[in-house]
């Protein structure tokens, strides 16, 4: 498929219930074949079944919005051991999965699929125009 | 079983429930009568159907067509609702296609740490 939002993201940001660079927003390493994802139904973080998450990180830090621009430091999920791993999600964490809504849904990067070998992975976002993403 | 008869009488209309008359209004008053009851009936109508218009009001929504189906505050509330989080309807009804654009990420692994 191709990098996008989720429709819970979209009505996020338009509701006012997600707010990218105030919020604590996290990323999920995922094993593609644990989730099929539907990017109109999935709505909440207990939408991806606890085997497709390889890892998850802690907050994103520095996160903008400049432009409808989002973006954030590079992440880096430690010490990573699992299946192998397709898709990066992004998700708004409240703490609570029924109510931590799924924001963005990355399978094509490089460096994707990812096999993990117990050492570190860090994500780099793009520094060009779109950064992570633009609305 | 109870019969009513609505009818003329020179200038008046009469209703006659179960041969009494029980109304006789002058024609003026009797067109107004009935433009109320009209509209009346027709939010009663509204009302009763208020379900099948949220459904229906919600399909609209999802599929971009900024119709109203309604105006009563309630039922746009359900619609909005229902177009939002009916599961059913958001399968069947994926929406319009996003235009958000990403930039290209990449990922980088490192070695396994050694024990010391």
């Amino acid at each position: 498929m191709a990098n996008a939002l989720y429709d819970a993201g979209r009505e996020g940001f338009l509701g006012g219930t997600i707010d990218w660079d105030t919020q604590d927003i996290r990323i999920i390493l995922i094993d593609a074949a644990d989730y099929t994802k539907n990017l109109g139904t999935d709505d909440f973080l207990d939408d991806i079944a606890g085997a497709a998450r390889v890892a998850t990180s802690d907050a994103l830090a520095s996160k903008t919005i400049t432009a409808g621009v989002a973006d954030a430091a590079d992440k880096t999920w430690s010490s990573v051991s699992g299946d192998v791993s397709e898709e990066i999600v992004g998700y708004y964490h409240t703490g609570t999965e029924s109510t931590s809504a799924l924001i963005f849904n990355i399978d094509t990067a490089t460096g994707l699929p990812v096999t993990p070998n117990g050492g570190d992975i860090t994500v780099t976002w793009d520094s060009g125009a779109n950064k992570i993403f633009k609305l | 079983m109870t019969t009513a008869t609505v009818r003329h009488q020179a200038g008046h209309v009469e209703l006659i429930i179960d041969g009494r008359l029980v109304a006789s209004v002058p024609w003026e008053q009797a067109q107004q009568l009935h433009r109320v009851i009209h509209a009346q009936a027709k939010r009663a109508e509204e009302w009763a159907k208020a379900e099948q218009i949220a459904r229906d009001q919600a399909m609209l929504i999802r599929a971009g067509a900024n119709i109203g189906l309604t105006s009563h505050p309630l039922i746009q509330a359900e619609a909005k609702k229902v177009a939002e989080w009916n599961r059913q309807l958001r399968r069947a009804m994926p929406g319009i296609k996003s235009e958000e654009q990403f930039g290209a990420p990449s990922l980088r692994q490192t070695g396994p740490k050694l024990q010391a």
